[in-house]
């Protein structure tokens, strides 16, 4: 596997740019995931209401975070979880590996879990000698395809289906190699079919969770194709893995952040299945796990509170600022680098794995604020990417010709007579050097110009018009 | 995980935390005892104005997440109403069905049985404990006579549900569920059949869950 990094994010981009199939697979995301969510909020009178109380919602939950993962814990134990704080990915990881031991397991059902990438929950998993098995059908096809999801909710969203079907007649070679793998139907039965098999056979079950309820010790978990709960009803061990932020207060709460979830990720009223499960299969029952253990991860998610990045704690994963974002859009998951991609991906890459390896990340940004819009949470993310871009200049992350252009502003700046004097020199000097109005390169502008010409300025600047203006009366 | 580590990110936590520890803890106490509800969506009031039932809104949901809904008046008419689906549809068996009566009418129309699904069951017939006419959902909870895997594993999903089981959102329902003093260990709110839009953003019905989802809506013969 070719795993990019976020440390060669403009060389990523371009490649991405380059890529035929991949700007066509892009399309989709601009037009499908952004009507049907535009097409529900305005169906839905109340969605800005929503959006503020979802919000109250989840910093009540970060105000008291402490105190509602203790109350989570003591009611998932009482119904017979049990809940395993981990501070890091190393230790989730190792949890897991045991849990898998203890159970004698072989082979592992996953349901589509976000927080088990961001461990590398996987390959530690084959290389102690289990066999992990991703059953969300776009996490299959990229499992098989050994690459990583280019988007949170649509794993597989830059894969083309002639694509998928390359890709099964590879995995599944017992079935006959003249079958029909030319339509999404035909694909989907051959995914069933294969999947099935699995799901019968597993050991155990590994699952995320969209919410975690304090008050009552419900794991909650939002999926279309009902893979979740095959993965956590048939094996004899269900394992939740989810991080700290995922608590929600009360199921009222649940509720709330439920309309706003499928409104925002995938335009949906309610998904097809909403499961609320707690501990072990009950007395007299003949299905469901018969043990279960909640896996809760930190992993610098402590470190985030009380600072500039708190607000990203409200993140519920709905992806819509992935689908809303003009650089995701021309280039895709894979060029983040990064488990987590567009906005809020370049927010929560520098916080979780350090500003150093995703420098470029908080600059692949236009400052559009659509995220920002869209967001059901109200996370203030082009803020937020600001301040990381601060951090990238302060800590001497970027490049030193960017820093001296912008130590020059600013010491111009900070003398506007002197900024007068060298504009009007510049734009006398644009002008000269300009043709027909524009110029095809400009020192330090190279990458700018490449693309576009510069339009030569007409004119003076604002303050010698507007003095002019004034002289006129 | 060690005990020490719990310890450590429950600590690293309450220390960038605002207030006495007490006072967090008498407001997370306050919040379950007052358990606010978010807004209300007009929606299923508003389709109710013209004259149209709880179990219409329900119906018309449901039918708009890709379930089919047959209704009959009362719970005396289901056994009829499950032999013209059966017939009507051309399902086949063998069918797995929850240890309910109304259920069990199905024993004569090919092959049944209670208890856990198989990989073989074509057919899961479940009873709903409850319906959410907002969004069109079915609840259905585990318990000893009602496994979970008759949800999933077979093709076909039919749930009977009685219209006085039909509430307007989420938010009726939890006060009635919590009120039963212990929850079960998994409830389902079903919306439509399965479906997946992971090849190229394509919606397609079926792909690990039931393909078809059937609903009958029953009321009390008034």
């Amino acid at each position: 596997m070719t795993v990019l990094k976020s440390e060669n994010f403009p060389e990523n981009a371009r490649a991405a740019i380059g890529d035929a199939k991949l700007q066509a697979a892009l399309l989709n995301i601009r037009t499908i995931f952004r009507n049907n969510r535009t097409r529900i909020v305005a169906a839905t009178p109340e969605f800005e209401e929503l959006r503020h109380a979802g919000a109250a919602i989840k910093r009540e939950a970060v105000a008291n975070l402490d105190v509602y993962l203790q109350r989570f814990d003591a009611a998932a134990t009482a119904q017979g979880a049990e809940v395993h704080f981990c501070a890091d990915a190393k230790s989730a990881r190792e949890t897991i590996a045991a849990i898998c031991l203890a159970e004698n397991a072989k082979l592992v059902t996953k349901g589509k879990s976000m927080i088990t990438e961001e461990i590398g929950l996987n390959p530690y998993l084959i290389a102690k000698g289990f066999t992990p098995v991703e059953t969300d059908l776009g996490e299959y096809i990229i499992q098989l395809r050994d690459e990583p999801p280019s988007h949170i909710i649509a794993p597989a969203c830059h894969v083309k289906k002639e694509q998928v079907a390359e890709t099964f007649r590879a995995a599944h070679p017992n079935r006959p190699a003249d079958r029909d793998l030319s339509t999404h139907d035909s694909l989907l039965a051959e995914a069933r079919a294969e999947l099935r098999t699995r799901f019968l056979a597993a050991d155990v079950g590994i699952t995320g969770a969209n919410m975690l309820v304090a008050e009552t010790g419900h794991a909650v978990l939002v999926t279309n194709e009902g893979n979740g709960d095959l993965t956590q009803t048939l094996p004899r061990c269900h394992i939740v893995v989810a991080s700290i932020e995922k608590i929600v207060p009360t199921l009222e709460d649940a509720a709330t952040v439920l309309r706003l979830l499928g409104r925002s990720a995938t335009g949906q009223q309610s998904s097809s299945y909403t499961t609320l499960s707690v501990g072990t299969r009950r007395a007299g029952e003949v299905d469901g796990p018969e043990s279960c253990h909640v896996v809760i991860l930190d992993n610098h998610r402590s470190e985030m509170l009380g600072g500039d990045y708190e607000d990203m704690l409200r993140c519920i994963r709905c992806g819509a600022c992935i689908n809303h974002c003009p650089i995701f859009a021309n280039v895709g998951g894979h060029a983040f680098g990064a488990v987590y991609v567009g906005p809020m991906g370049s927010v929560l890459t520098p916080l979780l794995k350090g500003l150093e390896e995703a420098h470029y990340l908080p600059h692949a940004c236009t400052m559009c604020g659509r995220c920002a819009e869209v967001c059901p949470m109200e996370i203030p993310l082009p803020e937020m990417l600001r301040k990381l871009r601060n951090q990238t200049h302060a800590q001497e992350l970027t490049s030193a010709t960017s820093r001296r252009g912008l130590a020059l502003w600013t010491y111009l700046a900070e003398r506007p007579r002197l900024m007068r004097g060298i504009s009007r020199i510049g734009g006398v000097v644009m002008r000269l050097v300009g043709r027909r109005g524009a110029l095809r390169r400009w020192p330090m502008a190279g990458e700018w110009t490449r693309f576009r010409d510069l339009p030569v300025p007409q004119g003076g600047g604002f303050v010698d018009r507007a003095n002019k203006a004034k002289a006129k009366g | 995980m060690t005990a020490s580590e719990r310890t450590g990110i429950l600590a690293a936590i309450a220390r960038t935390r605002h207030g006495a520890a007490a006072d967090r803890e008498a407001a997370v106490d306050r919040r379950f005892a007052n358990r606010p509800s978010g807004p209300r969506l007009a929606l299923v009031a508003d389709a109710m104005k013209d004259g149209a039932s709880l179990a219409d809104v329900f119906a018309a949901a449901a039918i708009r997440s890709g379930a089919s809904v047959v209704r009959a008046a009362s719970a005396a008419e289901v056994p009829e109403t499950l032999r013209a689906l059966w017939r009507d549809t051309g399902l086949e068996g063998p069918i797995v069905h929850a240890d309910d009566p109304l259920c069990a009418a199905c024993d004569d129309f090919a092959p049944s049985h209670t208890g856990a699904a198989v990989g073989e069951d074509r057919v899961g017939i479940s009873r709903a404990i409850a319906a959410i006419a907002e969004t069109g959902s079915l609840i259905l909870a585990s318990s000893a006579g009602t496994p979970t895997t008759v949800n999933f594993l077979p093709e076909t999903h039919v749930v009977l549900v009685a219209e006085a089981d039909i509430r307007e959102s989420l938010e009726d329902l939890w006060p009635e569920l919590r009120a039963k003093g212990e929850w079960p260990r998994t409830l389902n709110q079903i919306t439509g059949p399965s479906r997946t839009g992971d090849i190229e953003l394509t919606l397609q019905i079926g792909v690990h869950g039931p393909r078809a989802l059937l609903i009958v809506v029953y009321g009390d013969g008034r």
